[in-house]
């Protein structure tokens, strides 16, 4: 009991040293940046006044827009989770199983022309796939909306999620990454020692893998995407006119409106310890004899 | 594989449910496409078209020009103006009232106190607005009743009333405030309060969209249309795209190249409109160089405008040969464009002395050479802002003249010319009203940072004809005045004055009656309506 | 705090070694060299862009032949401002050859240099090294550049100098597991007991025994990675500037002519993106499956 207290207390100590490191640098780099605009200067006194109004969660208002943070960011936050949550279980979905069989030895000879196309559809740019995609989908045959106001009901609103959603999935380079890891791992495992045995014994192959073969590498790259759950969506939403976290940040670096970027930063920071906190649990759980 | 087959008959199905019921949508929503957002839902702090637009339709003034080019009065019923033409008495509405505040359900009367406190504010030097020139020739504002207002003039000035048209803001909610800079926090920032014909709703960030509702109890007739909605888009091929397949209703202003495509398609109207501006390419005079007219007159020479206007935009628009649209009542039609013609450019380089050239061809005198900086604002329009500043370089390049481009992020290249005045070149179009008043752009007063003078081009003729211009009141007068100030600003090119293009609005036929205001767009549209399925 | 994958990788320096040409399998030659062919056309684009032979001038302007399809005389066929879109191609290598290099060589150095730092001084460097990986870990990469490039206003090689470095988290964690790995199995005594000195030790066993694997695809990756970037960065606008050809710059400006018909201004760019791209991810997975083949196969 005392030692998982510990940890927890050291890491919430970390995380409020990487939130004054990541704050501090870009507290730093607004102020070095030319020109005048308002929020410049202040130097220390600044800072942790701004600091301590993070921690209170208080995050003010916007300097351009006059709009509080609050009303701001969380439903562009929520516009991108839907994004690219629904993105990464589709790169899931399409990498997943074909990693599995480039590993699978009987697969071999199939399973590299899908390798082909996965890395085929990661290295096209994105926003060119997304241009694609509402060409031939949408222009000739009318069939998924381009876009449906935020105001409209219904169905027609849940339609308007799909393309971007898939466009993304597809997109990211997310898919070449899982196929490869889990391909090798997968691989791996599946030669070692003990997995051999059990299949000496009758065990699935697969089955007796899976642990250390998926799992494991799943939730390493799955929460290694945390920041993607944040940013990864520019320019998914630029095209289809999502309105969301990137395109939030974007606006507001050119705005250079500090009070956004530090808050969506500060985010950013505990989303990311939050989901290293989660993993390490996860990690414990499917492999308890580690960690 | 089978998760896989599964998946694609699901999309399948989805897709086949969503084909039938494409376009369908509720009558009575006008949804609009802009590329970008607007900055602030502010009169007289904001000064971007795309915000304007959306001022016009939640805020009322006290006139404004109908269709015809008449004035009409708004939340004014009558006005008189003295005889020595010193006095203007506005005899306000007495029905006019504000929107709602968020959780009332009526909203306050409008008065005289309105007037005055947005007058107030307008001219007082700290707020931030380049308005104060517009009106300094008002004196004073007082109220004289609850709905009645006195201006009193410096002198008399042709058109005076049509000046008039600028918003108001509401009092009751400025008490504290007798100027506006845009950092106060306020709540009509975040929920704009007017008298116009609609009522803003929600607006949930900066990129979303923003729902407008049909005022009900407007003063001039509650609108046909009862909702509107402003989609802002980031990307500007989208829009044409998202108008041909239904998502929206109409495109503010369809870039040329996509003109093409809607006029071919019955679904939908295009409504050209012109906004009295023009583009021009605007030289800073503080570069000795380009002081020198020869050098000017080449730029203007060297470059061929006419293809580029038909490559670039498709034709549609007009050259122009002085500092004012074409159509306008100000422009003189015996005033020539000036031809494209390289050799005549070689010559003028010849005649002011920029006879050797260096290595690669870039012609110099002495130690000068005919090098210049070029600096462009990554804005919006950049697609045919790019080609067409690629083509100038490209031309000037072959008589001998190098032009190196730097682009900047908007508020640098502000910053750049307006302020610190650090550039050569610049690209940039003019956006007027209907009084076309150029003074505070070519006038030697105006010079200084933050004015719009930027290039400081002095010359005591133009000086004395802007101020003899704004002074007469006779409008003939002014009209010889304004033509001779054609005549030497295109002798003396401090602007290379490109073209005035029309803009084209693209819009579903379903939508009726649609007039358009060159500048404010909108200032119709309780006229509009939507025609139901048939 | 283990970190990501490779971490859990076997080491099997020197046990068996199988002939090359007994270990390549198939796909493994052509991947191989398919993976080679890009390489070779990109050094040859790269090297004819520099001295500006053999091809047209990408920058030349011909206002009158504008969207003219491939011919003879234009082997890609006219841009939107009629300049011939074959020799923008050529010269676009060179806005990421040299950049990429870049940021492939910062990451790796400095990512080695931190991992085996934290190896080798488990307490001390390695948390101060974690704590700055951490933080550079914590922000979305995608916003710290956008962050970067409108308050800077940087040339491409220092933007690419700073996707670099977000790269550098992920390579410092593996090496550094790997030292640990190495330090477990008692191999980095037992060297030093035969007298190897530190440096043969790091980049001997280390470096190109041990980490290949990684190293290998991820300087494949990390080109591909920098032609991605700016290619996204082009379509915000803030990629590399006209008229200055890219190929991220290319689909970007094309995209505008898209929706017309005019798709070949963006596909072609696009489509050797996507080419290059595939050739570097399988020439690193080639010589990864020739350098670390498993005996038990």
């Amino acid at each position: 009991m005392v030692t998982a207290l510990k940890l927890v207390l050291k890491e919430v100590v970390y995380t409020l040293m990487l939130i004054v490191g990541v704050t501090a640098l870009l507290f730093m780099f607004f102020n070095l940046m030319p020109g005048d605009f308002p929020g410049k200067g202040g130097g220390l006194p600044a800072y942790l006044n701004l600091l301590k109004r993070l921690f209170t969660f208080q995050f003010g208002v916007s300097v351009v827009s006059g709009v509080d943070i609050n009303s701001i960011l969380f439903p562009a936050f929520r516009n991108t989770l839907v994004l690219t949550l629904g993105a990464i279980c589709i790169s899931l979905i399409i990498a997943v199983p074909i990693g599995i069989f480039s590993a699978y030895r009987s697969f071999k000879g199939y399973s590299w022309p899908l390798t082909i196309f996965s890395y085929i559809v990661s290295s096209i740019p994105v926003f060119y796939l997304g241009y694609l995609i509402l060409f031939f989908v949408s222009r000739q045959t009318g069939f998924l909306p381009i876009f449906y106001p935020e105001s409209s009901a219904g169905k027609h609103r849940l339609l308007s999620y799909v393309l971007p959603i898939l466009v993304l999935g597809v997109g990211n380079d997310a898919i070449s990454e899982i196929v490869r890891l889990i391909s090798s791992e997968l691989g791996r495992v599946m030669s070692t020692d003990y997995v051999i045995a059990s299949k000496a014994r009758g065990e699935s192959l697969l089955a007796s893998s899976v642990n250390e073969g998926i799992a494991i590498p799943l939730v390493s790259i799955v929460f290694s995407k945390v920041p993607f759950l944040i940013g990864g969506a520019v320019i998914i939403e630029f095209v289809f006119n999502w309105p969301g976290m990137g395109r939030l940040a974007f606006q507001s670096t050119l705005d250079r409106d500090l009070p956004v970027l530090i808050v969506i930063a500060f985010l950013s920071v505990l989303m990311v310890r939050a989901g290293m906190i989660l993993k390490e649990i996860l990690l414990y759980i499917f492999n308890p004899g580690e960690g | 594989m089978k998760l896989i087959v599964r998946l694609l008959i699901l999309i399948g199905i989805i897709a086949m449910c969503s084909a039938g019921t494409a376009v369908a949508r509720d009558d009575d929503t006008l949804i609009y496409g802009e590329y970008g957002s607007p900055t602030r839902l502010v009169p007289i702090l904001a000064n971007d078209s795309i915000s304007i637009r959306l001022i016009e339709l939640i805020y009322g003034s006290l006139v404004f020009y109908d269709i015809g080019g008449e004035i009409k009065g708004d939340m004014a019923a009558s006005w008189l103006i003295s005889k020595d033409l010193r006095t203007m008495t506005f005899y306000l509405r007495e029905d006019v009232r504000w929107h709602p505040m968020p959780g009332e359900s009526e909203g306050r009367g409008f008065t005289a106190d309105d007037v005055v406190k947005t007058f107030e504010i307008m001219m007082h030097p700290k707020t931030v607005t380049s308005l104060q020139s517009r009106y300094d020739f008002i004196v004073s504002v007082r109220k004289v009743d609850s709905f009645t207002v006195e201006f009193k003039l410096k002198k008399p000035l042709l058109g005076a009333l049509g000046r008039f048209s600028f918003k108001i803001l509401p009092s009751f909610l400025l008490d504290e405030y007798s100027y506006l800079t845009g950092d106060e926090e306020l709540t009509m920032y975040k929920h704009p309060i007017g008298t116009g014909p609609y009522r803003f709703v929600s607006q949930k960030g900066p990129s979303s969209e923003i729902v407008l509702q049909a005022n009900d109890g407007y003063h001039l007739g509650t609108p046909s249309i009862t909702k509107v909605i402003m989609k802002p888009f980031a990307d500007q091929n989208i829009i044409t795209q998202t108008l041909l397949y239904g998502g929206i209703d109409l495109e503010i202003r369809v870039p040329p190249r996509d003109i093409g495509e809607i006029e071919g398609d019955s679904r939908f109207e295009l409504n050209p409109y012109s906004t009295l501006s023009y583009s021009f390419f605007g030289y800073n005079l503080r570069n000795p160089v380009l002081a020198i007219r020869e050098v000017r007159l080449a730029f203007a020479y060297a470059i061929n405008r006419q293809e580029m206007l038909d490559s670039f935009f498709e034709g549609k628009g007009q050259l122009i040969s002085g500092p004012f649209a074409p159509g306008s009542w100000a422009y003189n039609l015996d005033i020539d464009s000036m031809p494209y013609s390289p050799e005549e450019a070689n010559r003028m380089l010849d005649r002011a002395g920029f006879k050797d050239r260096t290595k690669d061809g870039i012609r110099r005198r002495g130690s000068y050479t005919l090098t210049f900086r070029m600096v462009v604002p990554i804005s919006k329009e950049s697609e045919t802002t790019k080609r067409v500043i690629l083509a100038f370089q490209n031309y000037l390049r072959q008589v001998g003249i190098e032009v190196e481009i730097e682009w900047l992020e908007w508020k640098s290249w502000t910053e750049a010319v307006f302020i610190d005045h650090e550039f050569d070149i610049i690209y940039a179009d003019w956006l007027f009203d209907d009084s076309f008043d150029i003074s505070s752009l070519f006038h030697s007063r105006e010079i200084g940072p933050g004015k719009n003078n930027f290039g400081s081009y002095r010359n005591p003729e133009v000086d004395a004809l802007l101020d003899e211009a704004a002074t007469t009141l006779d409008i003939e007068k002014k009209r010889t005045v304004y033509h001779r100030l054609h005549e030497v600003l295109a002798e003396d090119v401090p602007y290379t004055y490109l073209w005035t293009l029309t803009n084209y609005a693209a819009y579903n036929r379903r939508v009726r009656r649609v007039d358009i205001h060159p500048t404010r767009f909108f200032t119709y549209i309780k006229d509009w309506y939507i025609q139901g399925e048939d | 705090m283990k970190r990501f994958y490779f971490e859990e990788e076997s080491i099997q320096p020197e046990e068996f070694h199988v002939p090359i040409y007994k270990r390549a399998s198939a796909q493994d030659v052509i991947s191989i060299g398919f993976g080679l062919c890009v390489l070779s056309y990109l050094i040859v684009f790269y090297i004819i862009s520099i001295t500006n032979i053999f091809i047209k001038n990408p920058m030349e302007i011909n206002v009158g032949a504008m969207f003219q399809s491939a011919s003879f005389d234009h082997l890609f066929g006219t841009d939107f401002l009629g300049r011939d879109i074959f020799s923008r191609i050529v010269k676009g290598t060179e806005a990421f050859f040299l950049p990429g290099l870049l940021s492939i060589t910062i990451s790796t150095a400095i990512g080695m240099l931190f991992g085996v730092l934290s190896g080798f001084y488990p307490r001390f460097a390695s948390r101060i090294i974690s704590y700055i990986l951490d933080i550079i870990d914590s922000v979305p990469r995608f916003i710290f550049i956008l962050i970067i490039i409108v308050l800077f206003s940087p040339s491409i090689y220092l933007i690419m100098t700073f996707v670099g470095i977000t790269s550098i988290p992920k390579i410092a964690a593996y090496v550094k597991a790997k030292v640990e790995v190495l330090k477990q199995h008692g191999f980095i005594e037992s060297s030093r007991a035969l007298g190897l000195s530190p440096m043969t030790i790091i980049f001997k066993h280390i470096v190109w025994l041990s980490s290949k694997s990684v190293l290998i695809i991820h300087a494949t990756l990390g080109m591909g990675e920098v032609i991605l970037i700016e290619t996204s960065l082009s379509y915000l606008g803030i990629g590399v500037q006209e008229p200055k050809p890219s190929w991220g710059n290319m689909v970007a400006m094309g995209a505008d002519y898209f929706f017309q018909g005019r798709v070949w201004l963006s596909t072609i760019p696009a489509i050797t993106i996507t080419v290059t791209i595939m050739g570097l991810y399988l020439l690193g997975d080639g010589l990864n499956s020739i350098y670390n083949e498993k005996v038990t196969r």
